[in-house]
């Protein structure tokens, strides 16, 4: 063979190698998951709605779901976690070695990732280490950068540091193990070192500090921006439209070799209310919804004359809903009260919770009893404790605290004659909560408890939470997710969210000023070495029992007295293809929806 | 031009896949010359999707109004059902049209905008428009919104609504209430009904708001089961008893559906 020959041969495998590192087929391989995928049919509109406006596009200051929407269809991390497998996957990063550090280095555990090479950022810069470097270092542990790095931080305290090795390899450094490192810090959106340097200071001294804050806020200009993501941002009208088109450098593909996304661009309208995104689906303006449980029998029936499929899954929504007593409440009688566990086991069991899933989300539901969500992998329901509805059991409870009802006015009283009254709150709106409060409130009251239900504004509500003052029992939510790790900051007790018990904390806790000293439950203790445990465990598999251990103390201490998680609907048009795959970890529409092939006839 | 091919396609590789689905000139001949109105009418229901995608508004204006046959004037109103959303018209439009249009077909053909727009008032404004709207169609977009910004309040009250849809102030508030009563038919524990319950109800149940709430639920079943447009005709053509609008209507909407799938 000539060496003319040799040297094609040898560009071609080099080029085949470089293909195989740049083109990903993670979808409709046989043997996988995925291998029942449509292949769609590139081009179209994907049409959308979202009630509010977004209040930047820069992903690392985003707070709510609005401002999240376009970063999460244009940046990637080097790793995700697949919506239907769950299992940790590759994206940004080809692969990557988990190992312990050499001996003598200062750091104990470390994550080499190793980059796909190839890929170019939306406006064609080349993709490299130098991006991620940038992200982690200059951006997330930047203190000038108002970042959320709690989430990064080790059991023992410290953050990660980072070493780039060459173009595309890279280096996490770990002073302990910190088992949700692999997500945390390779799930976080790569930014464009090219695009974003110049707004941080350390690199760019012209600029001011905290100049980054307000990069990419809502007047900036699409050119002004790259991405990794499948789609880039075009265009923002406020209160009209947000438009998204799709990045013509997207590095996967279909198994047909088609370059995804399928769609050529987005719209997101920008609607007035909830009420109104679902009169523009039904009327064929927008391609998919969520419907909520009220809306169902309008989609059921009207969903095969219209066209469109009404999906209602089997799993709830990741979250849960609760019932929670203030025990730092300033009224003695009703701390001491909220403080008895016999009293939070009466009020379990006056939560009637088939009532509950036959009213408000008519059938379509089920029972909460864990404080992690029903869809996570650490889920145990063999933890659960079920307190079944029984309001004579609960009187016999309440009779047994020594609150009775002394002057046969129908209320109970303390042993000081003060009737036992008090008042639940919950954010005006949630139509959900609101019934759930008129149910406990009936209850409550057929139990001889002076309960009053009130909805107020969501800010009122979270500002009385937050501050300790002007509450006595909430009904809320939290949004979970697939690893319980995040959730520290509820658990802990000196966590920023344990509100219903901030004194857990005392002075390590967020209202130092407030509870000089530590006055922490009986539980607490446990519950912070287990959080310890879980974040130090190898693998998801022996951090599990901790988790469950968790779950049986919180079920047993009623902290949080659960109630209903409704059951994953959403509604999609015939011409959307794959929507038929959405779960609650992933929607056609959502930030997933790349994994997903779209069809438009 | 773009978007006829495509609908054209989509119709012959329906044709193909179901064997059932019929093309615009067959339905166009079903529409105007089928003597038994129930198919007169699912023809143009089926027609009306595809005229849509084929013909302007001021074309299917006038069809609405001079079309020969039922048939014809109701694939001209499916068509602009879709087309007014898109069009965006002001209320005071739609609602002008809505009393004055030149024939039914004309005027219901702005309900579902004209529910979209309403839709932004108070309650009690819409109930009392539903009530003392100047014509059918006004009175029936009205309680649609009406019972659409209602329902998640009479989801925790079903025993309310199923009164409402038994008796109402309006004819046209019982129908609305009917057609949202008639979801919970499909899925709730305590309401589902079979598709042969639904049927016996669309016929005979004590009010138009129950039938109209059977036929809504019987409509979904049977575009969603396994009956075939032959089996849906024999049903609208036999001569076995009467059978109400309400069940006509549900054998008519799934005869159309299977003609040309929806959406």
């Amino acid at each position: 063979m000539s060496k003319v020959w040799i040297g094609v041969l040898l560009v071609c495998l080099g080029m085949g190698a470089l293909a195989q590192d740049y083109q990903v087929i993670p979808l409709g391989v046989e043997g996988t998951a995925y291998e029942d995928l449509e292949i769609g049919v590139p081009g179209g509109t994907l049409r959308v709605a979202m009630i509010s406006n977004p209040k930047h596009f820069n992903p690392i200051m985003v707070r709510d779901t609005a401002s999240g929407y376009v970063p999460d269809r244009m940046f990637h991390g080097l790793v995700e976690r697949d919506p239907l497998t769950m299992e940790i996957v590759p994206v940004l990063a080809k692969s990557w070695e988990i190992r312990e550090a050499p001996e003598g280095a200062e750091h104990a555990w470390e994550i080499i990732f190793h980059l796909r090479q190839g890929l170019v950022w939306s406006d064609g810069a080349p993709f490299t280490a130098d991006d991620v470097m940038f992200t982690w270092v200059d951006l997330w542990l930047n203190p000038d950068v108002d970042a959320r790095r709690a989430v990064w931080e080790l059991p023992d305290g410290t953050l990660p540091s980072f070493e780039r090795i060459d173009d595309y390899t890279v280096k996490v450094k770990l002073t302990t193990w910190f088992r949700p490192a692999l997500l945390s810090i390779g799930g976080t959106y790569i930014l464009p070192r090219h695009k974003l340097a110049q707004y941080v200071h350390k690199l760019n001294p012209e600029v001011e500090p905290g100049t980054f804050n307000t990069a990419w806020g809502v007047d900036v200009k699409p050119e002004e921006m790259a991405g990794m993501g499948p789609f880039v941002f075009a265009e923002f009208v406020p209160d009209l439209m947000i438009r998204m088109v799709r990045n013509p450098n997207y590095w996967r593909f279909d198994p047909a070799g088609n370059r995804l996304p399928y769609f050529d661009e987005i719209k997101v309208f920008i609607v007035e209310s909830a009420d109104v995104a679902i009169l523009k689906f039904r009327n064929g303006e927008t391609d998919a919804v969520s419907p909520r449980p009220e809306d169902l029998p309008i989609f059921l029936a009207e969903g095969p004359v219209r066209g469109y499929t009404v999906l209602i899954g089997e799993e709830p929504y990741f979250g849960g809903e609760f019932i929670t007593f203030h025990q730092d409440v300033e009224d003695e009688n009703l701390r001491r009260l909220f403080r008895d566990l016999r009293f939070r086991r009466a009020v379990a069991h006056a939560v009637d919770k088939d009532t509950m899933i036959e009213t408000i989300f008519m059938g379509l539901a089920v029972k909460q009893w864990s404080p992690v969500s029903i869809p996570s992998p650490f889920y145990a329901p063999e933890m659960a404790i079920h307190y079944e509805y029984d309001l004579e059991l609960a009187a016999q409870l309440l009779d047994e605290i020594g609150i009775i009802d002394r002057d046969g006015d129908g209320i109970r009283e303390f042993e000081d004659g003060t009737p036992v009254s008090f008042t639940i709150l919950t954010n005006a709106g949630n139509t959900i909560r609101e019934q759930i409060g008129l149910i406990i409130q009936d209850d409550l009251k057929a139990l001889g408890l002076d309960v009053t239900f009130t909805p107020i504004p969501f800010r009122d509500l979270v500002g009385k939470l937050l501050s300790a003052e002007g509450w006595e029992a909430v009904i809320i939510g939290f949004t979970g997710g697939i690893d319980p790790h995040g959730a520290g900051v509820i658990w802990r007790s000196t966590g920023d969210l344990h509100f219903w018990r901030f004194s857990a904390g005392g002075p390590e806790g967020p209202l130092p000023e407030k509870f000089p000293v530590a006055d922490p439950a009986e539980w607490n203790a446990r519950v912070d070495e287990l959080w310890d445990l879980q974040a130090a465990a190898l693998t998801d598999e022996e951090a599990y029992p901790y988790f469950a251990e968790f779950q049986r103390i919180i079920a047993e201490n009623l902290p949080l007295i659960y109630t209903c998680e409704r059951n994953f609907t959403y509604a999609y048009y015939e011409h959307l293809g794959n929507a038929a795959w959405s779960n609650v970890r992933a929607t056609a529409t959502g930030p997933s929806g790349v994994v997903f092939s779209f069809r438009r006839p | 031009m773009k978007r006829k091919v495509l609908v054209l396609v989509a119709t012959v590789i329906g044709l193909l896949v179901t064997g059932t689905a019929l093309d615009v000139a067959q339905l166009e001949r079903w529409a105007a010359r089928e003597l038994i109105p129930e198919l007169q009418l699912a023809a143009g229901i089926a027609l009306g999707r595809l005229y849509a995608d084929l013909k302007t508004i001021d074309e299917l204006e006038q069809l609405a109004v001079d079309g020969t046959t039922p048939g014809l004037r109701r694939a001209a109103q499916v068509a602009l059902e879709i087309l007014y959303i898109e069009a965006e018209e002001s209320e005071e439009e739609l609602i002008a049209q809505a009393e004055t249009g030149a024939s039914p077909e004309l005027r219901a053909a702005v309900i579902p905008a004209l529910v979209t727009v309403l839709a932004a008032r108070e309650v009690e404004e819409l109930r009392t428009l539903a009530i003392e709207g100047a014509s059918h169609e006004i009175r029936l977009a009205a309680a649609r919104a009406y019972y659409f910004k209602r329902r998640a309040e009479l989801a925790l009250d079903l025993e309310a609504l199923q009164a409402q849809a038994t008796r109402n102030e309006s004819r046209e508030l019982e129908i609305a209430a009917g057609e949202l009563w008639g979801g919970y038919y499909l899925f709730h524990p305590r309401f589902i009904k079979t598709q042969q319950e639904l049927g016996q109800l669309a016929n005979v149940a004590e009010s138009e708001g129950l039938r109209v709430a059977a036929g809504k639920a019987l409509t979904a079943m049977l575009i969603q089961g396994d009956i075939t447009a032959d089996e849906l005709r024999l049903v609208l053509v036999a001569n076995t008893g009467v059978k109400s609008p309400a069940f006509l209507n549900a054998y008519i909407q799934a005869l159309a559906a299977r003609w040309v799938p929806p959406g």
